[in-house]
C-alpha cells in the first residue's frame, strides 16, 4: 500500500491537500482507538510532506541554485557580526553547531572562519564588537583589582550588557574571559560558578579546552560544579527540612541473597554444639587429670557457665573472622553478616551475642517465636544482622559474584 | 459522570471541568480558583491543604511543606509532624483535597481525572504522578503535557490555525512546545524544557544574593525567618515588574535590615536563568525543523510568565509580542478540562484530535559500538520528539561466546553514555548458548499516549517473548507498598471543611502578625482575639459579619503578595 493509498488521495505536491487529507483520515483512525493504524497514517503523512517539500524546492529553485550560491558569497563578505537579536534561521543553526560542536558534527573550519571574520570586522567596527571591547576592558580592570575580582557583585556589568543574550556574543565573550581567567591564580570557585552560569562553559567543556589549548583549562573547568547544584531536587523544597532518602540499592542486594532456612540453621547449631561439648569435655578431663577430681555439684555449676563462655568465644572468633561462619555453618554454606551483607564488626557481634544468650534462657518461648520470625530470628533482628545461605545465593545469582 | 481536568502545579493546583457550556473552573472550599500546593499539619494534628497551609508556612515552617513537585519520582521522603511522606503521597493529598472540592461543588462523586504534567517530565515522574492520582482515588485517564493543554485552550479559544510556540513557565518547571493547529488537528511537533527552571528559582536566586550581600549563612537562619525572607522576595519579584525599586525590612537573627530591591539588581540576579530560558527554545525549534519566522503565535503560559523581564527577553528573542490573553495561571487547567471532554467523547469536541510527542529519547545499553567489550554506551530506540503512540524495534546481539543471558536495560535521555541518562528498568532474558553475535534479540519499545513505556523482547531463534511495562522504577511502589501507602493516607485526618474559612482568617492574621512590628502587631493580636471570642459564641450570623470585616482589615494590613 503506498502512502497515497493510506492518505486516500492521489499523488500530489500540494501541502494543503495533504494536510486536509491527513486531518480527515485522522478522525477515522484516532491515536487512542487504533494506535497501529495511526502510526501507519502518521508515517504516510510525514513522507508525503517530505516528498512535497522536496518537489517544491527542486522545481522552484533549480534555476536559482547558482544565484543563491553567489548571494551566499556576498553575505559572507558583509559582516556577520551585526545580525544580533532576530533569531532568524541562521541564528538557530549556528547555536546548534555551537552546542554540539564537540560531537564532531561541525568541522573546525567554522570557528577559524569566525575568527578570520573577527579580523575583517576590525575595519568596520560593529556595535557588537564595540560592546565586546567595552566589556572586556572592564573585565581587565576588574581582574587587576585583587579585592574585587572575587566579589560576585562586581561582575554584574556583564549581565547588564545589551548583547548578553545573543548566542555569538555570549560565546565569544565567554571564551575571552576564560582565557583571561587562566592567567589569574586566585579565582574562587564561587566566582567561576557564577561566570559559568552566564556562559555555560561546562556544557561545551571538551570543545572549549580544544579551542583554548591551555593545559590548565580543564583543571579550571573541573572546579565548576553547576550540575549538582542545579539538579538537586531537594534544594528548593520549602518548609519541612527533614528529608531522608530511601535506599533502594538495599533492595537490589536483598534480591541477590537468600536467608538461611530454619533446618539448616538448626543442623549447623547441632554440629557446633557437638564440637563445643567435645572441646569442653576434653578440656575438663585434662583438668581432672592434672589437678585431680572435682566435686560433682561444683562440676555441674561450672559446666554451665563454662559452656556459655566457651560458646561465646567459639562463635565470636569464627563468625567475625573472614570465614563469617562457625565450622557447622561453614559446612552448610551459611554466613553471618551485618545489615549491608558485610563482615560483622566486633561491637555489633557482642550485641548479637548478648541478645542471643538472653533469649536462649527462655528456650521454648524463643524457639516458638523464632519459628514465626520468617527466617530472621529475634537476635538477628534486634542486632541488625543476617544469617544468609551463601552457597544458594551464589548459585542462583552467579552474576553478582565475580571470581 | 464527569471527568475532572487537573493542573497539579508546583505552586498552585487548579481543577476544572468540561460542561456543555464550555470550561468551568472549580472553586475550592474558600471560594478560590487557585489552591496553593502546600501541605501542613495544624495544631490538632490534622492535615490542611492550600491557603491556610501556605500562611502557616511562615508561622509553622517545620510542619509545613511546599515546592515538592520536583521530588516526584525520586526516593526522597519528607517529614511532616511525625510521619514521612514521599512527594507522590503529598501530591495525592493535594489531589484528594481538590477531588473533595469538586465533588462538593458539583454535587456528584467524581472518579476519573486527566492530570497535567510538565512536558519534560521523564517516565519516572509520570508514573509517580499517575500513582498520586490513583492514591487519591481517581482513575487517571490521561496524563496531558502542560504546554499541550495550554495550546488546546488557546486553539479552541481563538479558533485560528497555525503554528504555536508555547512557553510554559510555572513555579518549578519550564516547558517549550511547538505545535500546529489545522483542520481540527492539534499536532505537537517538538517538546523541550528544563525541569529545574521556574518562578521559585528566581526567588531562590534573589534570596541567595541577598544573604550573600548581608553576609549571612543560610544554614544559620531559623526556618521561620528564612521562609519570611522567601515570602518577601516573592512579593518583591512581583512588585518589581511595575515599579523601579521596592523597599522592605528584612529580619535576620536579631538584626533588621532595610533592603531595597531594584530592577537592575533583579535583572543581574536572574540573568543566568534567562540564559537558560533560551536553550530549550533553540532545541525545540531545531527538532521541529522550523525557524522563528515560521512561528505564527508565541503563547505565554504559567504564572511566572507575568515577569516583565521574561516577557522582554522573549520579545527581544523573537522581535514581537507574545500572546497571553488567557489567564496564564488557569490556562493549563482549562486545557486539561478540554482533554477530559475529549476523553468523554463530548459532542462539541468531536472533531478535535490531538497528537503528541515523546520528549526524551528512549534506548538501551550496549557495548562500545566501535569495538571492544566495554559497556555503558547508549543505543537509542525511539528518538525524542517522535509522534506517539509509537512502536519501534531494534535488534541487539550477544557480546561473547556461550552467553546465556542478556540484560536489556531501559534508559531515557540524550547522552551517549547510559550513566548520564535516567534508568527506567531492566529485563533479563535467557538465550541459548552459541558463539558471539549468533543469538539476536528484537527489542520493541512502545510508547503510549500517556507517555508511558512498554518493552517487548523477542528472542529471534526461539521466538520466546518477554514483556515489561515499566513499573519497577525508582520511587514506584509495589502492590504491597501501594496498599501500605493507601492505609497511611486513609489514617490522615483532614480538617473539617466547615470551619475552614475561619481558620484561613486566623492563619493569615498569624502570618501578618509574625512579619509585623510593635503597634501593628498588637493591633492584629487584638483583632484575632476578638474574632476568636466571636467564634466561641457560635452565632453563624455574627461570625459571618465579623469574617467580612476582618478580611477587609487584614487585606489592608498585608504587605505581601503571597498568593
Amino acid at each position: 500500500m503506498s502512502i497515497w493509498d493510506v492518505l486516500e488521495i492521489p499523488e500530489t505536491s500540494d501541502i494543503k491537500t495533504i494536510k486536509r487529507a491527513y486531518a480527515v483520515r485522522l478522525k477515522e483512525v484516532k491515536p487512542d482507538d487504533d494506535p497501529k493504524g495511526f502510526q501507519r497514517l502518521h508515517e504516510a503523512y510525514k513522507s508525503a510532506q517530505k516528498i512535497a517539500k522536496y518537489n517544491h524546492t527542486t522545481n522552484d529553485n533549480a534555476d536559482e541554485l547558482i544565484q543563491i550560491q553567489n548571494i551566499n558569497n556576498e553575505i559572507n563578505v558583509v559582516d556577520t557580526g551585526t545580525t544580533t537579536y532576530n533569531t532568524s534561521g541562521n541564528d538557530a543553526i549556528s547555536t546548534h553547531q555551537i552546542n554540539f560542536s564537540y560531537d564532531e558534527e561541525v568541522p573546525d573550519t567554522l570557528y577559524t572562519q569566525q575568527f578570520n571574520d573577527e579580523q575583517a570586522i576590525d575595519e568596520q567596527i560593529s556595535d557588537e564588537q564595540q560592546e565586546l571591547d567595552r566589556v572586556l576592558s572592564l573585565v581587565d580592570k576588574l581582574l587587576l583589582d585583587e579585592c574585587q575580582r572575587n566579589v560576585i557583585k562586581s561582575w554584574g556589568f556583564i549581565s547588564s550588557s545589551t548583547f548578553i543574550l545573543d548566542t555569538d556574543f555570549n560565546w565569544q565573550l565567554g571564551l575571552s574571559i576564560l582565557k583571561k581567567l587562566l592567567e589569574i591564580d586566585d579565582i574562587k570557585t564561587s566566582t567561576l560558578n557564577y561566570l559559568n552560569s552566564l556562559f555555560n562553559w561546562k556544557d561545551d567543556e571538551e570543545y572549549i579546552c580544544d579551542v583554548i589549548e591551555d593545559k590548565w583549562c580543564k583543571t579550571l573547568l573541573l572546579r565548576i560544579n553547576d550540575l549538582n547544584q542545579r539538579n538537586d531536587p531537594v534544594l528548593h523544597l520549602r518548609g519541612s527540612k527533614s528529608i531522608k532518602k530511601i535506599n533502594k540499592i538495599q533492595d537490589k542486594i536483598f534480591k541477590q541473597y537468600y536467608f538461611s532456612s530454619d533446618a539448616r540453621r538448626m543442623f549447623a547449631l547441632l554440629i557446633d554444639l557437638c564440637l563445643i561439648f567435645f572441646v569442653m569435655h576434653s578440656l575438663l578431663s585434662i583438668y581432672q587429670l592434672l589437678f585431680g577430681g572435682v566435686e560433682e555439684a561444683l562440676l555441674k555449676k561450672i559446666t554451665f557457665s563454662f559452656f556459655i563462655i566457651l560458646y561465646s568465644i567459639y562463635t565470636w572468633s569464627f563468625e567475625t573472622s573472614y570465614l563469617q561462619s562457625t565450622p557447622g555453618k561453614f559446612l552448610l554454606g551459611l554466613r553471618v553478616t551485618d545489615k549491608n551483607f558485610m563482615r560483622i564488626r566486633h561491637l555489633r557481634y557482642f550485641f548479637r551475642l548478648v541478645i542471643m544468650i538472653v533469649t536462649s534462657f527462655m528456650h521454648i518461648i524463643t524457639v516458638f517465636i523464632n519459628a514465626l520470625m520468617n527466617q530472621r530470628y529475634l537476635h538477628d533482628r534486634v542486632s541488625g544482622t543476617y544469617v544468609i545461605d551463601y552457597r544458594r545465593s551464589k548459585k542462583e545469582h552467579e552474576e553478582y559474584y565475580p571470581e | 459522570m464527569a471527568i475532572l481536568g487537573i493542573d497539579l502545579g508546583t505552586t498552585n493546583s487548579i481543577c476544572s471541568i468540561w460542561t456543555d457550556d464550555g470550561i468551568k473552573l472549580i472553586e475550592n472550599r474558600l471560594g478560590d480558583i487557585l489552591t496553593p500546593s502546600v501541605i501542613g499539619l495544624d495544631d490538632k494534628g490534622s492535615i490542611t491543604v492550600g491557603r491556610i497551609a501556605k500562611d502557616r508556612l511562615i508561622t509553622h515552617s517545620d510542619d509545613t511543606v511546599a515546592v515538592f513537585k520536583r521530588l516526584m519520582g525520586t526516593e526522597h521522603k519528607i517529614k511532616i509532624g511525625k510521619k514521612y511522606f514521599t512527594a507522590t503521597e503529598l501530591s495525592s493529598i493535594i489531589l484528594k483535597s481538590l477531588k473533595e472540592d469538586a465533588e462538593n461543588y458539583l454535587g456528584e462523586p467524581i472518579e476519573e481525572a486527566v492530570i497535567s504534567v510538565p512536558a519534560y517530565f521523564n517516565d519516572n515522574q509520570r508514573h509517580a504522578t499517575k500513582l498520586a492520582g490513583e492514591l487519591a482515588g481517581f482513575k487517571v485517564d490521561r496524563l496531558i503535557n502542560e504546554p499541550t493543554a495550554a495550546a488546546m485552550a488557546y486553539g479552541l479559544h481563538d479558533k485560528s490555525e497555525g503554528i504555536y510556540l508555547i512557553l510554559d513557565m510555572g513555579g518549578g518547571t519550564f516547558d517549550v512546545s511547538i505545535l500546529e493547529f489545522f483542520e481540527g488537528v492539534m499536532e505537537v511537533h517538538a517538546t523541550s524544557g528544563d525541569n529545574y527552571l521556574g518562578g521559585e528559582d528566581f526567588v531562590e536566586a534573589m534570596v541567595t544574593d541577598l544573604l550573600n550581600e548581608i553576609g549571612a549563612e543560610k544554614e544559620t537562619i531559623s526556618s521561620k525567618q528564612l521562609q519570611t525572607i522567601y515570602m518577601q522576595m516573592e512579593t518583591a519579584k512581583r512588585k518589581i515588574g511595575s515599579t523601579e525599586s521596592f523597599e522592605q525590612t528584612i529580619k535576620i537573627h536579631k538584626k533588621q535590615f532595610q533592603w531595597k530591591s531594584t530592577k537592575e539588581w533583579f535583572d543581574r540576579v536572574s540573568m543566568p536563568l534567562m540564559l537558560r530560558v533560551k536553550r530549550p527554545i533553540e532545541n525545540a525549534l531545531r527538532d521541529a525543523e522550523l525557524n522563528s519566522s515560521e512561528i505564527d503565535n508565541i503563547v505565554l503560559v504559567g504564572g511566572s510568565t507575568r515577569m516583565g523581564l521574561l516577557r522582554a527577553t522573549i520579545g527581544k528573542l523573537f522581535g514581537r509580542l507574545p500572546l497571553c490573553h488567557i489567564d496564564p495561571d488557569t490556562v493549563v487547567a482549562m486545557g486539561a478540562a478540554i482533554q477530559a471532554g475529549l476523553k468523554d467523547k463530548n459532542k462539541a469536541l468531536n472533531d478535535v484530535v490531538l497528537t503528541d510527542v515523546c520528549p526524551y529519547t528512549l534506548g538501551t545499553e550496549i557495548n562500545n559500538p566501535n569495538g571492544g567489550n566495554e559497556g555503558g554506551y547508549y543505543y537509542p530506540i525511539i528518538e525524542r520528539n517522535t509522534t506517539v503512540p509509537t512502536s519501534m524495534v531494534k535488534t541487539v546481539q550477544t557480546s561473547f561466546d556461550n552467553q546465556t543471558q542478556l540484560e536489556i536495560k531501559i534508559y531515557q535521555g540524550e547522552n551517549r553514555l547510559v550513566k548520564k541518562n535516567v534508568f527506567l528498568g531492566e529485563i533479563t532474558v535467557k538465550v541459548p548458548k552459541g558463539p558471539e553475535g549468533k543469538e539476536t534479540v528484537d527489542v520493541r519499545y512502545s510508547y503510549d499516549m500517556n507517555g508511558l513505556l512498554e518493552v517487548d523482547v523477542t528472542i529471534v531463534s526461539t521466538g520466546k517473548k518477554y514483556n515489561k511495562l515499566i513499573e519497577q522504577t525508582p520511587g514506584a511502589l509495589s502492590e504491597k507498598d501501594k496498599k501500605a501507602s493507601l492505609a497511611k493516607l486513609s489514617k490522615i485526618k483532614f480538617h473539617p471543611r466547615e470551619s475552614e474559612e475561619n481558620r484561613a482568617i486566623i492563619a493569615r492574621g498569624e502570618r501578618i502578625y509574625e512579619s509585623s512590628l510593635n503597634d501593628k502587631r498588637e493591633y492584629i493580636a487584638n483583632i484575632l482575639a476578638q474574632f476568636e471570642k466571636i467564634l466561641d459564641k457560635q452565632n453563624t450570623q455574627e461570625i459571618k459579619k465579623a469574617r467580612e470585616k476582618i478580611n477587609k482589615i487584614l487585606h489592608e494590613l498585608d504587605n505581601e503578595e503571597w498568593f
